[in-house]
């Protein structure tokens, strides 16, 4: 499972998009959370100083040294309304007789039900001289403190209570605070959305991205189908490309052409099987008929002499056929049996045009050669077949009376072998398929005069085990002309 | 019967053609398609043997030539030997198909076979009024006495048999027993006939004057 491509890429998908989900959650729920407290601090200061300003308030002057305060407009409520009108001032004695607290109060451990904020203010010697819930805000009595009074110390208890504890005056304490109960069942509940919707997300982009490297997968599997569709049989089916994103178009365009070339090969292999087959049927045929016909009745003498005659004739063009099919086999196989050595070209090409001298008079072809000596790396055996087969081929098919042009020079660093005649000339349209397997210019022609048809394959095959090329220019009715370039030896001492 | 030869390895045409007339066919002799064409142009044949691959009209281009205007049934003789490419000659018009290479006895027996379905004969054996005809041993008997015919004879009265009803003029007679090599001798069938008549000692073949000869059943 691991090693699909389509499992790797959910598994990428969905392991990225779990790792967002929960940063951001987190990140999110950090936030809320923090401005939560804030603003439940702030508005506990706030609570902390209105008391505290509002303690100083009254005379004496709380810190011996300092100018009073000057008196304070009267602050603005958090819905905008004018605050009550400021009570009769009263005596120090006065308002802490109002702040003395009940002494049988659990204050601060119990918390009422709206977790209203409470605060407590207490003597220096932590005598509780008020405990009281406050409305929260004030905003305006902790900026103007601020001016006065150094920071206030904020302090969290277990989470579950936050108070706010400064020095009030004459060293009195004032201590605002409040439960976080509703804000800690506030964050679960926010916490628990968030959860959710983060699971939520998580499951549809599971699905999303199963969708997605589904669909991105579908088209490597449509190759792959498509590809195993072909078959020796059919290499007809092609893969399309117009359905295929652009990264792997390029890939099915290369498989296409893969494609096309294994099914030129294995046309190519089929067409040379069905000739091989049909060149070794026909003289095995008419080995078998003429034969079957001899022994069908009683012949006189001149008929089986016949009879033999043709059957020699078959069996020289299988014979013929043969050499020239392990030829070839031998040259597609490997460079391991043929042996290149270093031998003078000029000298392989002159014992050839000695050879046919005898051919080409009989004929009345005059051979005209002009040699440059050369040397080269070679093997000479199979040299002087191809060139006994072209210039046995420029005799055949040349005019009585014509001429064969045998000529080497160097050009380039290359042996430049012509064989050129003055015969009939091979029409423009076959021209490009010469040097196939079996191809056959004048197919009655040449198999009258015994050619397997593989001779120019031979050739091209030799030529190019001795890393050089062949070519041919043909004017129909005025002649051929053959053209190898084979490497010179250099001598590099 | 006269067959037609289209086959472009000239040691293999002749043999055929001369292990057919030897049978007692008349054969002409074609190297290519066009040639096969021009020969079925001019003369009528009971049955072709056309091979496939032949320079300059192979035996595809003849066929499809060559179904445009005759009925005639050929067979294929080809060294291509697929199921491909049996499939594609009998669908190019071709009845029947035999590779390379072949008994000359499995040639003559689908050969004998084309002609008489193509005559509408499907037996092998035919008797009338007591002449027993076999036209796959190409034997020939009256009552239990063998009787000898030369191939030339038997032909005629094959020709006869499977023609049965209709009359045959000396000149279709001819143009079924020889081929294009023969001189055409006005008096040639007229000998063959009055021997199969001595030979047989029954007198199947009737004369109409001036029309030819006709077996009638």
């Amino acid at each position: 499972m691991f090693k699909s491509l389509r499992w790797k890429l959910q598994f990428f998908y969905s392991t990225l998009l779990a790792t967002v989900i929960i940063c951001s959650g987190s990140v999110f729920y950090y936030q809320v959370w923090r401005s939560t407290f804030a603003e439940v601090d702030r508005r506990l200061e706030a609570s902390a100083l209105y008391l505290d300003v509002t303690l100083r308030s009254f005379p004496p002057p709380i810190q011996q040294g300092l100018e009073a305060p000057p008196m304070l407009p009267p602050p603005l409520r958090p819905d905008g309304t004018a605050p009550p009108p400021p009570r009769p001032r009263r005596s120090k004695e006065q308002f802490l007789e109002e702040l003395r607290l009940p002494q049988d109060s659990n204050f601060p451990g119990e918390v009422n039900p709206d977790d209203q904020p409470y605060f407590l203010v207490m003597t220096s010697n932590d005598m509780l001289l008020k405990k009281e819930f406050v409305p929260l805000g004030y905003s305006e009595a902790q900026s103007l403190a601020e001016q006065f009074y150094p920071q206030p110390t904020l302090t969290m208890l277990e989470n579950k209570l936050r108070e706010v504890r400064m020095i009030g005056p004459s060293g009195s304490k004032i201590i605002v605070g409040k439960s976080l109960r509703r804000e800690t069942i506030q964050l679960r509940n926010i916490a628990i959305q968030f959860t959710a919707i983060g699971l939520a997300f998580l499951v549809l982009g599971v699905g999303i991205s199963f969708a997605i490297a589904y669909r991105m997968v579908r088209p490597i599997t449509q190759m792959s189908v498509t590809a195993e569709l072909l078959s020796e049989k059919d290499m007809s089916k092609r893969l399309d490309l117009n359905h295929v994103d652009s990264e792997l178009a390029g890939l099915a365009e290369v498989l296409n052409r893969l494609f096309s070339r294994l099914e030129a090969s294995f046309s190519r292999q089929r067409q040379f099987t069905a000739d091989a087959s049909h060149e070794l049927r026909t003289p095995l045929t008419v080995i078998r008929s003429v034969s079957e016909l001899a022994l069908s009745q009683v012949r006189s003498p001149t008929e089986y002499q016949e009879t033999i005659e043709v059957s020699l004739k078959a069996a020289e063009r299988m014979t013929n056929l043969v050499n020239g099919l392990l030829a070839l086999a031998r040259l597609d196989s490997s460079n391991a049996d043929f042996n290149l050595q270093l031998i003078s070209f000029n000298d392989v090409v002159s014992e050839s045009i000695g050879l046919l001298g005898a051919m080409a008079s009989e004929r009345k072809v005059g051979l005209i050669a002009d040699l440059h000596s050369v040397q080269i790396f070679g093997n000479s055996e199979s040299l002087s077949r191809m060139i006994d087969n072209l210039i046995t081929n420029a005799i055949i098919y040349n005019k009585p009376g014509g001429k064969v042009f045998i000529t080497i020079r160097i050009h380039d660093d290359k042996a430049v072998l012509e064989i050129k005649d003055t015969g009939v000339g091979i029409p423009e349209e076959h021209l490009p398929f010469l040097f196939e397997r079996f191809y056959r210019v004048d197919k009655a022609r040449s198999r009258l005069s015994g050619g397997s048809g593989l001779g120019l394959a031979i050739c091209k095959g030799v030529i190019e085990k001795h890393n050089g090329t062949i070519t041919v220019q043909s004017i129909f009715g005025e002649g051929t002309t053959f053209r190898i370039q084979l490497p010179v030896f250099k001598n590099l001492d | 019967m006269r067959i037609l030869v289209v086959e472009d390895e000239p040691d293999l045409l002749r043999t055929i053609a001369k292990a057919l007339r030897e049978n007692g066919y008349a054969v002409d002799e074609a190297t290519d398609g066009s040639e096969g064409l021009s020969c079925a142009a001019i003369s009528r044949y009971d049955a072709i043997i056309l091979d496939m691959m032949m320079p300059v009209m192979d035996g595809a281009q003849f066929l499809a030539k060559f179904r445009k205007l005759y009925r005639t049934p050929v067979l294929i003789l080809s060294a291509r030997d697929t199921v491909e490419n049996r499939v594609d000659g009998l669908n190019l018009g071709a009845d029947d198909y035999l590779t390379k290479p072949f008994a000359m006895v499995e040639l003559f027996a689908r050969l004998q076979a084309l002609i008489r379905r193509s005559l509408g004969t499907g037996d092998n054996i035919v008797t009338i009024q007591g002449v027993t005809i076999n036209f796959g041993s190409k034997l020939v008997s009256v009552g239990r006495r063998k009787v000898e015919l030369t191939a030339k004879e038997f032909s005629i009265i094959e020709l006869l048999v499977l023609k049965k009803n209709r009359v045959m003029s000396r000149s279709d007679i001819f143009e079924h027993v020889y081929d294009v090599n023969e001189d055409s001798m006005s008096n040639l069938v007229d000998v063959h006939i009055s021997n199969i008549r001595k030979k047989l000692e029954v007198d199947i073949i009737e004369t109409r004057r001036g029309l030819g000869y006709i077996i009638s059943v």
